[in-house]
């Protein structure tokens, strides 16, 4: 079970004096599905850039698994033990969706063959049939672009799933569609999945939700 | 005002909408340089072929040539004629420079060509007067002078004194007005200017001690042997006196005469026979000839005598006011008694006066020149009134006739056509050299080497400018979709992103067009600085619309790439702009990915079917399989690498568009530079293949009659042997000349005898026989004695001095060929035999008394006392360049060995060099210039267009940034995407120079360097300002 623990976490932007984060402490478990809401400008991306290791905190630690992710390889970190999903998609537009999924792996040293067998076996299992591997993300629904995306994120094996408005594109159909998968995966697999959200239906169906304001998380 | 969100966009980019606006700059640089280049060289090589085209004259024998000229008038080819008119001109407020007057007055006045513009009238108070025993005794008289009724001011002495002589050639005559004359009375007095007095001016007519003319011989008022007309002071004379009867006509005629010049009328001034230099008469010292264009627009210009300006203190772009009278056959513009219907009724003429502007001042090469060579002034011919000298068109003199070819194509079909006629009329036709050939060649090669350059930098500059549309109009693809989403019409859409382009593509194109006029300007006229220009070229004016329909030109083209780009983005689903996702795979790329063959092989528990899609589903055994082995396989570095390739290889065939545009501006920059230095080696070898073919000959020049005494005419040895010293000279055709004290047919034994006895005989030799009876020895004809030849003669080495004698000595010294005949000098007395004689008359008045020798003998009779009359020279062509180089210290050492205040001068008749090799060389130094400037240019475009491409690609980091790529990974990663499509150009290109050049230059492996460092510096700086973008802020949907 992959756990997430920030203890006193604060973020100064460089060239200014007030604090985005202000000394965050908070836990989020593996096996649930945990929604961070706020309004605009309260420090949700900062936090997130913080989670998926694109950035440090200024003060405070943030752990994975009790690791201090100040310790890690934040590349191998993104790379192996933490995942993203946009609103969105952002998938490569110059690679199939077969590859798109597969990049991860293979840029973790799967082989080639194994990574493309892994990718189909994926995008089957989120739905996406065979006949569509073969093309190109612009030619997808958004629906299942972002399954796309979904499966891109648990290609790389993180159990750590950082979700940015992962429905904020859908029509109500595919919201329920996507949030299921990742509600599956936190429940059944064990995943820590957190949801950054607007969306008041994604946070009523979630284990866990974070209010952010003024740079403090409060449940 | 509908607000344009576009133009927002591109102004709030500051910094990519400046790149792009530079790289719009670059490209219109580029191409207009060379365009506006080629136009040039065609505008100003058509113009030129003008002045180059086929210049005919007729001759006759009688110079009668009207019959010819009216069978060649209605010729076809023909462009235009050339009748030149010759009307007096009366310069207003300014005399002529004729100031020494050119004739002995007793003989002019016997053959009636007396213009007695040398005279001057004045009333003078007697100072001084004396009677002095020299030879037959001479009256001197020295008068203050208190007004001078006509004269050139240039008599008028400082002090007012003038001194005045008189030779009487009886006894006693003008004793008794010399008796009459009393001391400190004032009279009227008319002298003429001596020209062999002292303290006077010189044959060039220079003034020898500033601005004096103190001696003049006096001359009677009247007819009626009036020479002194006693006046009191303060008063004037009365000219209706029956005792000064014509003496007022006379003085306005002497008056009319001083400020008389020949106005000479011509079509072309340019394309008159005696203004070629092939012809070796006329030359320009400053300004321009006149030319068609003037004649065709009734320019009121002129174009005069060095020495008349020079005298008369006129230059460039100074006025002159002349009246034009109704008035020809006279003689330098003059009113003379040989005419006697001219002498008069010359105030009955029509006049007209105009203002004419200098354009141009020309000297002439002859030797023999009197103060009347000024007289000359060349005007177009439309300036002066049609009716005047109708007489000139009724009898056609061949001196004032030619007429000019349409084309220089059309010479042989027109001697087809007409010059056996003529022959059959006894007129000859002949064309003038005027170094056509010569300018074929150089603007063939101009045309060449220009038309290459445009193709070139076409091919290459253009794809720069889709490249830029491109990139322009991927950042306004999603404004254009949220445009649309708004409401926005297509058409309007279309419109604003238009305008919005129009900001980054006008400024560069203006900006680049500026400067590329204004430099290739500069550059064209130092191209064609060298060329004879017939006028000064007017390229600016119908250059200036070409040029700004350049601009429109790539404007539009630019307007129309956006345009068509814009249509492109109307035309995709404004949702999938939205999401930014949309991006065109071509069927090509489909098929590409439907060849790369994925073993998928989906677990057959798998649901495929339709509804496979709304069903996501785990099985125990797959989630066992992620779990176990997904982030657990430690690939290699190689394995790692390999994936990065493959990446690089699928998206770099995936955008193909791009990279072809890419790989086609490398390759077309690396073509271009191996364009340079080919015609860069090939101009080198063509100059120097010419410079060592053509020969280059050069004459001195000395101004002034021959005159032993004074030296004019004369050449120093000294500066001749010095010019060949240089080690310049291959060949030399050399005429020496010596002054003998006298020939005399008496052995000096005998009594004098004043009949057998000829004073101050020159002796001249020469190098070469036959040309001799082209220069000096034109006008003569040899006769040998038996067993002599010009061979014999010109190889004799005996010991006896032989020589060639006018046929008249022989008639007055009574010998015959074979006999002996005695030269003196100084007192010594030394043999010569006649071994031949000559009939007719040397081409220089003073070389007529000569003998001719060969240079033998003359060395043996002079020594080192000789003078060269013609020196003329062909220069080692292998020696142009250093000849080129030392050309003014040459002209230097030339005109510092003067005699006296003579200057001569060296003529070095390079025009052919000028015109073919000159505007070759300057192509080549404009080529030395504008490469390293398109190295600079195009390393610049490299970088940038680089910086570009990958900085369009920030999202793309962004996703690999968030998928665990490390920076300096990313980094590699575009850096090498992008290094892969420059270096594969470049690489094609090397071979492509390879090729064609059989290996590739260190310079050209400089300047590829170069450009790749270019690229690569773009690359990395794009590379790292994407990934140090913050990748969360690229993805993220803003809220």
């Amino acid at each position: 079970m992959a756990e997430l623990k920030l203890s006193e976490v604060c973020y100064q932007y460089k060239n200014s004096k007030q604090k985005v984060l202000k000394g965050i402490s908070c836990d989020f478990q593996g096996g649930k599905l945990c929604a961070i809401v706020g309004p605009s400008g309260s420090g949700k991306t900062t936090l997130l850039s913080i989670l998926a290791g694109l950035d440090r905190p200024s003060e405070g630690k943030v752990y994975i698994n009790g690791d201090d992710l100040t310790t890690l390889d934040l590349d191998a970190y993104r790379r192996e033990r933490v995942a993203m999903i946009f609103q969105s998609f952002q998938l490569f537009p110059l690679l199939t969706i077969l590859e798109n999924v597969s990049y991860p792996m293979e840029n973790n040293g799967i082989p080639k063959k194994e990574a493309r067998e892994r990718a189909g076996k994926l995008l089957l299992m989120l739905g996406i049939t065979e006949e569509k591997h073969k093309r190109f993300p612009s030619k997808l629904s958004g629906g299942e672009q972002q399954r796309v995306a979904i499966a891109r994120a648990l290609a790389t094996g993180a159990k750590v799933l950082l979700a940015d408005e992962p429905t904020g594109n859908l029509d109500r159909e595919n919201t329920l569609h996507i949030l299921d998968i990742l509600k599956k995966f936190a429940h059944e697999e064990g995943y820590c999945v957190i949801v950054v959200t607007h969306d008041q239906e994604v946070a009523s169906i979630s284990d866990r939700v974070w209010r952010m304001q003024d740079g403090i998380l409060t449940i | 005002m509908r607000r344009n969100p576009f133009l927002k966009a591109v102004l709030r980019k500051p910094f990519r909408s400046l790149l792009m606006l530079l790289l719009m700059g670059a490209i219109t640089y580029g191409i207009t340089s060379h365009v506006i280049e080629y136009v040039i060289v065609l505008q100003m090589t058509n113009q030129l072929e003008k002045y180059y085209r086929p210049i005919g004259t007729l001759k006759s024998e009688n110079n009668d040539v009207t019959r010819g000229r009216e069978l060649v008038s209605r010729s076809p080819y023909i462009e235009f004629e050339d009748i030149g008119r010759i009307p007096q001109g009366i310069l207003q407020g300014l005399y002529n420079a004729d100031v020494s007057n050119s004739f002995n007055r007793a003989k002019a006045e016997e053959i009636k060509l007396e213009s007695y513009v040398s005279d001057i009238v004045f009333y003078g108070v007697l100072q001084e007067k004396k009677y002095v025993v020299v030879g037959s005794g001479q009256y001197h008289f020295v008068f203050k002078i208190n007004k001078m009724e006509v004269g050139y001011p240039d008599y008028m002495p400082e002090d007012n004194l003038i001194h005045v002589k008189y030779q009487p050639e009886t006894e006693g005559e003008l004793k008794e007005e010399y008796d009459s004359l009393i001391v400190g009375e004032q009279y009227l007095v008319r002298a003429y200017y001596d020209e062999n007095s002292p303290q006077s001016m010189n044959r060039s007519g220079q003034i020898i001690e500033g601005k004096v003319g103190k001696w003049f011989l006096l001359d009677k008022l009247t007819d009626d042997n009036l020479y002194f007309y006693p006046v009191k002071e303060g008063d004037t004379v009365d000219y209706s006196n029956r005792k000064l009867a014509g003496l007022k006509e006379h003085l306005e005629i002497v008056d009319q005469n001083q400020r008389s010049v020949e106005v000479y009328g011509t079509k072309d001034m340019s394309l008159m026979p005696p203004f070629q230099e092939s012809s070796r008469t006329y030359y320009l010292v400053d300004g321009r000839w006149l030319d068609r264009e003037d004649d065709l627009n009734k320019k009121n210009v002129c174009v005069v005598h060095s020495f008349f300006a020079e005298w008369r203190g006129l230059s460039l772009g100074d006025k002159i006011n002349i009246e034009l009278r109704d008035m020809g056959g006279g003689y330098n513009g003059y009113i003379i008694p040989l005419f006697p219907e001219i002498w008069d009724n010359w105030k009955n003429y029509k006049t007209v006066e105009k203002e004419f502007e200098i354009v141009g001042i020309y000297d002439s090469v002859y030797l023999d020149q009197s103060t009347a060579r000024g007289n000359r002034i060349f005007v177009p011919d439309s300036c002066i009134p049609e009716n005047f000298l109708l007489q000139t068109r009724e009898m056609i003199d061949s001196s004032t006739y030619s007429f000019v070819l349409k084309s220089a194509k059309d010479l042989q079909a027109f001697l087809i056509e007409n010059k056996s006629k003529l022959e059959g009329m006894g007129i000859t036709l002949s064309f003038i050299d005027n170094d056509a050939d010569d300018f074929g060649i150089a603007s063939k090669a101009l045309k060449k080497s220009t038309q290459m350059s445009v193709a070139i930098f076409s091919a290459t500059f253009l794809p720069v400018m889709v490249i830029v549309a491109f990139f322009y109009l991927s950042q306004r693809r999603r404004e254009f979709a949220v445009a649309r989403a708004m409401g926005i019409s297509r058409r309007l859409a279309i419109y604003q992103v238009g305008v919005a382009g129009i900001w980054i593509g006008f400024p560069g194109i203006i900006i680049g067009g500026i400067v590329a006029r204004y430099k290739t300007l500069k550059e064209a006229k130092d191209l064609f600085k060298d060329f004879v220009m017939p006028g000064v070229i007017e390229y600016n004016s119908s250059l200036r619309i070409f040029w700004l329909l350049l601009m429109l030109l790539l404007f539009s083209l630019f307007v129309i790439l956006i345009f068509l780009g814009s249509c492109y983005i109307a035309n995709q689903s404004v949702f999938d702009l939205l999401q930014g996702q949309k991006l065109n795979i071509g069927r090509k790329n489909m098929r590409q990915i439907n060849r790369e063959k994925v073993d998928l092989q989906p677990d057959p528990s798998i649901k495929t079917d339709e509804k496979a899609e709304e069903i996501f589903y785990f099985s125990d055994s797959y989630k066992e399989f992620m779990v176990e082995s997904i982030g657990k396989t430690n690939a290699s570095r190689i394995y790692k690498l390999t994936t990065s390739i493959e990446y690089l290889y699928r998206h770099m065939f995936r955008s193909y568009g791009k990279i072809l545009l890419m790989f086609i501006i490398t390759l077309g920059f690396i073509t271009t530079y191996s364009w340079f230095d080919i015609a860069i080696e090939k101009n080198k070898v063509e100059i120097d293949q010419l410079y060592n073919s053509i020969v280059i000959k050069g004459e001195i020049l000395n101004e002034g009659r021959l005159d032993f005494s004074k030296g004019g005419g004369f050449i120093n040895p000294k500066v001749v042997n010095n010019l060949q010293d240089t080690g310049l000279i291959n060949e030399s055709y050399l005429e020496k000349t010596a002054q003998v004290n006298a020939l005399t047919g008496f052995n000096p034994h005998k009594t004098y005898d004043r009949d057998a006895f000829i004073p101050g005989v020159a002796v001249v030799s020469f190098n070469e026989w036959n040309r001799f009876f082209i220069e000096t020895g034109a006008g003569i004809t040899v006769e040998f004695m038996k067993g002599y030849d010009e061979k014999v003669f010109m190889e004799s080495e005996s010991d006896a001095v032989e020589a060639i004698v006018p046929e008249r000595f022989m008639k007055k010294l009574g010998k015959r060929w074979g006999d002996i005949v005695y030269l003196i000098i100084k007192e010594e007395y030394t043999p010569c035999r006649i071994i031949g004689s000559y009939e007719g008359e040397l081409s220089n008045a003073v070389l007529s008394d000569t003998i001719i020798m060969s240079e033998y003998h003359m060395q043996q009779l002079m020594g080192n006392n000789f003078f060269y009359v013609v020196t003329k020279f062909k220069f080692n062509p292998a020696k142009n360049k250093e000849l080129i180089q030392k050309e003014k210290e040459l002209k230097e050492m030339v005109s510092s060995a003067k005699f006296g205040s003579i200057e001569p001068k060296l003529m070095i008749w390079d025009a052919e060099l000028q015109q073919v090799i000159e505007p070759m060389e300057r192509n080549l130094s404009f080529l030395k210039i504008i490469y390293p400037i398109a190295v600079i240019v195009f390393t610049l475009i490299g970088g940038v267009l680089n910086f570009l491409i990958i900085s369009f690609r920030a999202k793309e980091a962004a996703i690999m940034r968030i998928l665990g790529g490390a920076k300096r990974k990313v980094r590699i990663l575009f850096t090498v995407e992008q290094g892969i499509i420059y270096l594969t150009g470049m690489i094609l290109g090397a071979i492509l120079i390879a090729m064609l050049q059989g290996g590739i230059s260190p310079n050209i492996q400089m300047n590829i360097l170069l450009y790749v460092t270019g690229c690569t510096l773009g690359s990395i700086l794009g590379s790292i300002f994407v990934t140090n973008k913050i990748p969360l802020e690229l993805l993220q949907v803003k809220e």
